[in-house]
């Protein structure tokens, strides 16, 4: 097994098993040392030998590549959000399916991508409360999904993706077995207005509603909220895992202003946020782009109750000042970094994370958003290397 | 700012020129005044009052040239309003549409050949990545700023750039990406511009989430735009040179 993976505890000092770490680090303690919690699947996937498509259709396919990558490169206290055998879900839940490895001649190798069409128009923002979010969805789900035009293909649609979560269950419980506490698993949610922009509108015609439509926006997100509640609480309620992955980007400062996030974003952040920590779920939330101007406002947020996942965009060390006393910090070995860089300057950059961020606990390392496909094998070490190397 | 529900617009307001607070003194005085408002409507992102204001002023047969240099300055404002943090890129991009809308009411009344081009520029997502928000923010806010943009779209292969390159002799090429892969084409698209002979002929600007210093220095481009307003200040900065 790699370096860092779990010890006895016969003749030593005591160590944490994964999950102390993760959950003391979590409620803002200082753990034995910085647990590592990674995105990992498409960089194990490739290291491992396997393609994006069988990492995304074949959990146990993918679950060998990452046992070969964590014995090879380095051991790793959580796996953040996984990936593994997300294919055929992530092909029915989006309006507009992503373009997919191996499907639809997309080649077997390729990074999946995300595809972003005008599903809905501005007129139907009131419109969903009227006719019901239920089915307003699958309505949205209909127009690109013809498999659920008919129940027997919804039926059959559902069966499928029964069986894929069966499937993540049981490589839930073989990370447990090794010492590896899944952070989120799959359980993903976000935003109703982060959906909004990235699966309905689109970025562009998005932003042009904050200024346009702004009360039948909001009216839309507070129709919607319950609803992607509920699917939060769907996988945390399906997988044991008491943690839910909130992402966000189209809500943060490279996009919109500090009175726009007041005004549209920050009551459903807020909303949602309290719902999970207030019922025990730790919100994590996965923030990709500049949040930096925004940090203060999650000080509203209930102290020792969420993650802030930064992706190397956001001043990190900022976030340590302003919100180090408040939450959890995670990330945020950029990809550059990682593709580019020397294993010495990744292991300098994780030393200051570590010493500087970690310094009185509150901080789990990890990477900023994804570990690329094609990082530099030996700069992943690195990271995975510098918990156990440095103490903060 | 603020919109007007779906149910209550209604027929664009007008305004009148006689409303501008101004002595009326002939031509120059009147066009100077009309510049100051269009300007001033579009910083303010009073999309419908500035679109009934270039809609009045076009009746009013004022010259559309002067028009169009009054969005340009509103735009200029713009642009330092969100250098000083006042404006996000939510405001850039509500503005150039703005801009647009605005422009493509003057076109009809200009003269063939009467509005110039700073310059050209291509721009386009490299070789195996199609994530075009940043591209297409950048591509509007260029052409706000008067640059004739010819975009490639997306998953654009090296040899496209070139040709397109060869034939309008553009002084920038812009390259955008998401993904870590997009910084290999970077470098592959970069090298073959040196391959062609091209290199020293043209300005290479590169920009996306993940792209910093490191990548410029990997993939031999000039610079990257950390957002969209540094893109267009590196084009400016380019054409100076």
């Amino acid at each position: 097994m790699g370096a860092n993976a779990p010890k006895s505890l016969k003749g030593t000092q005591h160590i944490m098993d994964a999950l102390q770490r993760i959950e003391t680090a979590i409620r803002l303690g200082k753990p034995d040392r910085v647990p590592v919690a990674p995105i990992i699947d498409f960089f194990s996937a490739r290291y491992g030998g396997i393609t994006q498509h069988e990492m995304l259709f074949d959990v146990k396919k993918a679950d060998r590549a990452l046992l070969k990558t964590l014995n090879d490169l380095g051991w790793v206290d959580g796996l953040h959000f996984s990936w593994a055998g997300l294919g055929r879900a992530l092909l029915t839940v989006f309006p507009t399916p992503p373009l997919m490895p191996g499907v639809n001649g997309f080649p077997p190798d390729q990074e999946f991508q995300f595809l972003e069409k005008t599903v809905m128009e501005p007129e139907e923002y009131l419109r969903i409360e009227e006719i019901g979010v239920g089915r307003w969805l699958m309505e949205k789900l209909r127009l690109n999904h013809p498999e659920l035009r008919s129940l027997p293909g919804m039926a059959r649609t559902g069966m499928g993706l029964g069986m894929d979560v069966l499937k993540i269950k049981r490589s839930t419980k073989g990370w447990r077995a090794k010492g590896i506490e899944p952070l989120v698993g799959a359980n993903l949610c976000m935003i109703p207005l982060e959906a909004i922009s990235m699966a309905f509108r689109s970025f562009d015609r998005f932003v042009l509603d904050l200024f346009r439509y702004p009360q039948e926006l909001k009216a839309a997100g507070q129709a919607l909220m319950k609803t992607f509640i509920n699917v939060g609480r769907m996988g945390v309620m399906t997988s044991g895992i008491k943690r839910v992955f909130l992402g966000g980007t189209r809500t943060s400062a490279s996009f919109m202003s500090p009175r726009q996030f007041e005004e549209f974003a920050l009551p459903e952040w807020q909303e949602m946020c309290e719902y999970f920590a207030g019922r025990g779920i730790t919100p994590l939330l996965h923030l990709d782009s500049d949040w930096t101007p925004f940090f203060p406002y999650f000080k509203s947020l209930s102290r020792g109750r969420c993650i802030l996942n930064l992706d190397g965009t956001s001043d990190i060390f900022k976030a340590k000042e302003v919100l180090g006393d408040h939450m959890c910090i995670m990330g945020d070995v950029p990809a550059a970094l990682l593709k580019l860089g020397e294993p010495e300057e990744v292991d300098e950059y994780c030393h200051r994370l570590i010493t500087e961020i970690g310094v009185d606990g509150g901080f789990i390392l990890s990477s900023g958003c994804s570990i690329p496909i094609d990082a530099r094998p030996e700069n992943v070490k690195a990271m995975l290397a510098s918990v156990t190397k440095y103490k903060p | 700012m603020g919109g007007v529900s779906i149910r209550e617009r209604g027929v664009y307001a007008r305004h009148s020129i006689a409303d501008v607070p101004l002595i009326w003194n002939g031509s120059v005085g009147r066009e100077k005044s009309m510049t100051e408002n269009i300007a001033a409507l579009l910083a303010e992102l009073k999309e419908e009052e500035a679109l009934s204001e270039v809609r009045s002023i076009l009746d009013s047969g004022a010259d559309p040239l002067t028009l169009v240099g009054g969005l340009r300055e509103g735009m200029s404002e713009v642009g330092r309003r969100f250098e000083e943090k006042e404006y996000f890129l939510s405001e850039l991009i509500m503005s150039a549409e703005i801009f647009k809308e605005a422009i493509a009411l003057i076109e009809p009344h200009l003269q063939a050949g009467a509005s110039q081009t700073k310059g050209t520029v291509i721009i386009g997502t490299v070789k195996g990545d199609i994530h075009d928000i940043g591209k297409n923010i950048v591509a509007t806010l260029l052409r706000c700023e008067g640059y004739d943009v010819h975009d490639l779209g997306v998953d654009v292969p090296p040899a496209s750039f070139i040709d397109e390159l060869k034939e309008t002799g553009a002084f920038l090429l812009a390259l955008s990406g998401l993904l870590t892969l997009a910084f290999d084409s970077m470098k592959e698209t970069v090298e073959t511009l040196a391959e062609a002979g091209l290199r020293d002929k043209v300005k290479v600007i590169i920009g996306g989430g993940p792209v910093n210093e490191k990548v410029v220095e990997y993939s031999g481009a000039d610079a990257f735009g950390v957002d969209a307003a540094q893109a267009v200040k590196l084009a400016n900065e380019y054409l100076g040179a």
